[in-house]
């Protein structure tokens, strides 16, 4: 952490006329450019010819010493607290060793999630189903809501079909109604909606059953003949 | 296929050079020496190795810390801020760009997060339980120039929580620190002139405000 690299030109510092440095001769620094670069000083962040032209110039001045002083003690004052902050109780090589605990398992635990995150990634490339398992408890709603909804759009599947009971007998579904379906069968082709799906299609099925056999019930042509005994007239 | 293998076709780097002088086998837990390059503790991590980056967390967890503490002033914010720093630094351990130092970009990283931390408890007071004992009941074998050290560095915490975040950073950087303006300047992501003028006015205001915080400590006894 060398600051030799942070040794500048006190003219740098100030926007002022460069007239304020004095060349002739022993090189001399006004006051107002003193006082600019004193805070630079303090810290030790001004090269050594620069530093030496700035105590020649406090030694001689009695404002800029006392700026000097000034920022001297509330510098020094910093480094009270760096010096007393190692000394800090609880602040051990115990507490170190528990914080390098802390951050090491830390890094492992999100190393894992990281590798399987890329696992899983790499299984999808290969067009590998990868299985969602023990969903966090935080995507646990998020994982039942996709159920109930498709157990209401059952539900109300089933009813819209038997209130269209006597609708159907005019022909087929709606083709609206068939796309809703094919839709929710879309969702459906996942592992957990399943079950679900395997309703729906039971119902429509039946209905297309009940259907068909009211298409001919109704219509004469395929009506079968009477038995031979005649029917029953009770 | 053993790592050492897989990676023969490289040049060995002096981790791996440390490690094989020591007698250690590449992978086990070892610490390195210290001339170990932190590029090569990245690579060596980059390439799967864990103690690698271990390694690393051993060698800035301390510094890290620090400067995260003497940001926020607050032990379990600052132990917070670095353990998620190394986090973010793992996460993006591919990100790193080689070119730069390694410190500088984890520095980077903890005086962000510390400020992050500063904005989120902007309306909080300091926490004198942060120093330890209490100063009005310290121990009376301690000696006495060790109690003043501690009264004497609470009042400077107390002035430096008064200073703009901005201000307080840099104050710790270069006066705690002691790290280069030149180095600050990736750091805080500023040009080298912006790191000079914003130490130059944190010196002022800190000057100013330390000595207003004594006056005001000395004016109870005057009375």
């Amino acid at each position: 952490m060398n600051d030799k690299d942070d040794n500048i030109d006190p003219r740098e510092l100030v926007s002022g006329d460069a007239s304020d440095v004095n060349t002739s001769g022993p090189v001399q620094l006004s006051c107002t450019l003193v006082l600019e670069i004193l805070p630079e000083a303090v810290g030790g962040d001004l090269d050594e010819e620069t530093l030496a032209i700035v105590a020649r110039h406090i030694a001689d001045c009695h404002a800029c010493a006392k700026e000097w002083v000034s920022l001297r003690k509330a510098y020094q004052s910093l480094q009270v607290l760096r010096e007393t902050a190692s000394q800090m109780p609880g602040l051990d090589d115990a507490f170190f060793a528990e914080l390098h605990v802390d951050i090491i398992g830390e890094i492992r635990h999100q190393a894992l999630k990281v590798h399987d995150a890329r696992r899983i990634q790499a299984m999808r490339q290969l067009g590998a189903t990868v299985p969602v398992v023990a969903p966090r408890s935080s995507w646990r709603v998020a994982a039942i809501l996709p159920k109930l909804v498709a157990f209401a759009a059952t539900l109300l599947l089933g009813i819209f079909l038997g209130s269209m009971n006597g609708a159907a007998d005019k022909g087929s579904l709606d083709p609206g109604m068939r796309n809703a379906t094919e839709d929710i069968m879309l969702i459906g082709e996942s592992e957990l909606y399943s079950d679900y799906m395997r309703r729906v299609r039971e119902i429509v099925n039946e209905f297309d059953k009940l259907r068909q056999k009211r298409k001919e019930a109704s219509n004469p042509k395929t009506l079968k003949a009477p038995p031979a005994g005649g029917g029953d007239d009770r | 296929m053993p790592f050492s293998e897989a990676r023969s076709s490289k040049p060995v780097s002096t981790y791996q050079q440390a490690l094989q002088a020591s007698g250690e086998d590449y992978g086990r837990r070892a610490q390195p020496a210290q001339d170990v390059l932190d590029t090569d503790l990245v690579q060596a991590a980059l390439d799967g190795d864990f103690v690698a980056f271990e390694s690393l967390v051993t060698r800035y967890e301390r510094k890290a810390f620090w400067l995260a503490f003497h940001v926020l002033g607050q032990v379990e914010e600052s132990r917070d801020v670095v353990q998620e720093a190394f986090v973010r630094v793992y996460k993006s351990l591919n990100r790193f760009d080689f070119a730069k130092n390694f410190y500088t970009w984890l520095y980077r990283i903890v005086t962000n997060l510390a400020i992050d931390s500063l904005r989120k408890n902007k309306h909080r007071t300091l926490q004198l339980d942060d120093f330890g004992d209490s100063l009005e009941h310290g121990n009376p074998d301690e000696p006495q120039a060790r109690l003043e050290g501690k009264e004497l560095s609470q009042r400077v915490r107390e002035v430096l929580d008064q200073m703009h975040p901005r201000f307080r950073t840099i104050l710790a950087l270069r006066d705690l620190h002691g790290i280069s303006c030149r180095e600050i300047a990736p750091i805080l992501a500023l040009t080298y002139a912006t790191v000079r003028w914003r130490l130059h006015k944190a010196r002022q205001l800190f000057r100013e405000r330390w000595e207003r915080a004594a006056e005001a400590s000395d004016e109870p006894a005057d009375k």
